[in-house]
């Protein structure tokens, strides 16, 4: 199952000129899911409707979704991530980590409905899986979308993201919608392939670069959470505010 | 009192009371400006305003943990607020959006409740567009 709906909140407060980007990028997010990434996967679930609230705490139904932007999320070397809380899929936004933070909500947003509950994996040739994850090995790859909202139009940019043919060797199309890998599980300039074998789980980096070591250690991590078969309870005194 | 001095005073009355209701509109089954107005939302006044409620008012209108009108009330006290031209218009933009979200999944519960409020506040209101 995936996500119906999904809240984008932003927990920074007093800060008129940057919530006045982020309703765009949301909106440039919802149309990029609808025209794009769910046509793309319409195996997979009809595109949630994504939209910018002012609090996520009417939306507490676990089949919503909600990402939360966030001035310092204080995890070291990722500009965003997406997890669970419960069965509730909860996403991040870091605005300090993160160069493009519009891109980063698009790579988090995707994410969230192809592997909400980071339990889907698909089989490589050489017998490892791979996490089903849209956004990682394309991640540096981006276009532009055009947002409107109140009659005031803006260009934002979204991230690229792996389509059905990238996890199949056998398909053929584009491996991505901006044809930035041109083989299966192939990894553009600054990504990378979460990949499991027999209980190990390593990143796999594009050819030429190093390991991206991004909170692999941390038990709330994306890693730690795929290696214990997910699911790693909420830990005290962590939360993601709504405001 | 002489009866035709009684039916002049109770007219006068009527008259008054008529006028007074005239002056003090209350938000209510009423509320503010209301009546069949054009606002026009391509102003920069009304998005520069209006991005400052938007999610104010998407949170009003996806809220399932109240009634329809509740939700109403919630959206008059915004109205009061930021302007009824500001509310009608995010009302107007975000409702098309969600109504085009729910068109693509029905299964989207809440932007399907989110459209059906956006349209019936407008159209409760006698709210038209230029």
């Amino acid at each position: 199952m995936s996500a119906r709906h999904i809240a984008v909140v932003l927990g920074v407060e007093g800060d008129p000129e940057l919530e006045r980007e982020v309703v765009f990028w949301v909106e440039a997010c919802r149309i990029q899911m609808r025209d794009h990434i769910a046509p793309a996967w319409a195996r997979l679930a009809p595109p949630p409707g994504i939209f910018y609230y002012s609090s996520s705490d009417q939306l507490a139904d676990e089949t919503v979704g909600c990402v939360v932007i966030l001035r310092d999320a204080g995890v070291d070397g990722a500009a965003g991530l997406h997890s669970i809380i419960g069965r509730k899929p909860i996403g991040v936004v870091d605005l300090s980590r993160s160069a493009l933070p519009s891109r980063t909500l698009s790579h988090e947003i995707a994410e969230m409905y192809g592997n909400p509950y980071l339990d889907r994996w698909y089989p490589m040739p050489n017998g490892w899986e791979v996490a089903a994850e849209l956004g990682d090995p394309v991640q540096r790859s981006q276009y532009n979308i055009d947002a409107e909202i109140l009659g005031q139009h803006r260009d934002v940019v979204v991230s690229d993201f792996v389509t059905p043919a990238y996890f199949d060797p056998g398909a053929s199309g584009p491996r991505s919608h901006q044809q930035a890998v041109d083989e299966p599980f192939g990894i553009a300039p600054g990504g990378y392939l979460v990949a499991r074998n027999d209980g190990q789980i390593i990143y796999l980096p594009a050819k030429g670069e190093g390991v991206h070591a991004a909170a692999i250690s941390r038990p709330f991590s994306r890693t730690a959470q795929l290696a214990a078969g997910t699911k790693i309870p909420r830990p005290a005194g962590e939360s993601f505010p709504s405001r | 009192m002489a009866p035709g001095v009684r039916f002049w005073l109770q007219l006068l009355f009527l008259w008054a009371f008529l006028l007074s209701m005239q002056g003090c509109r209350t938000p209510g089954s009423t509320g503010p400006g209301v009546g069949s107005k054009l606002i026009d939302c391509g102003t920069h006044e009304v998005f520069e305003a209006g991005i400052k409620y938007l999610g104010r008012v998407n949170s009003t209108i996806t809220d399932q943990m109240v009634d329809d009108s509740t939700t109403r009330a919630k959206l008059i006290n915004l109205a009061i607020e930021a302007g009824e031209n500001v509310i009608a218009c995010l009302l107007r933009d975000q409702g098309s959006k969600y109504a085009d979200a729910a068109a693509h999944n029905p299964a989207d519960v809440e932007s399907v409740i989110a459209e059906r409020r956006a349209e019936s506040f407008i159209r409760e209101r006698g709210i038209q567009f230029k």
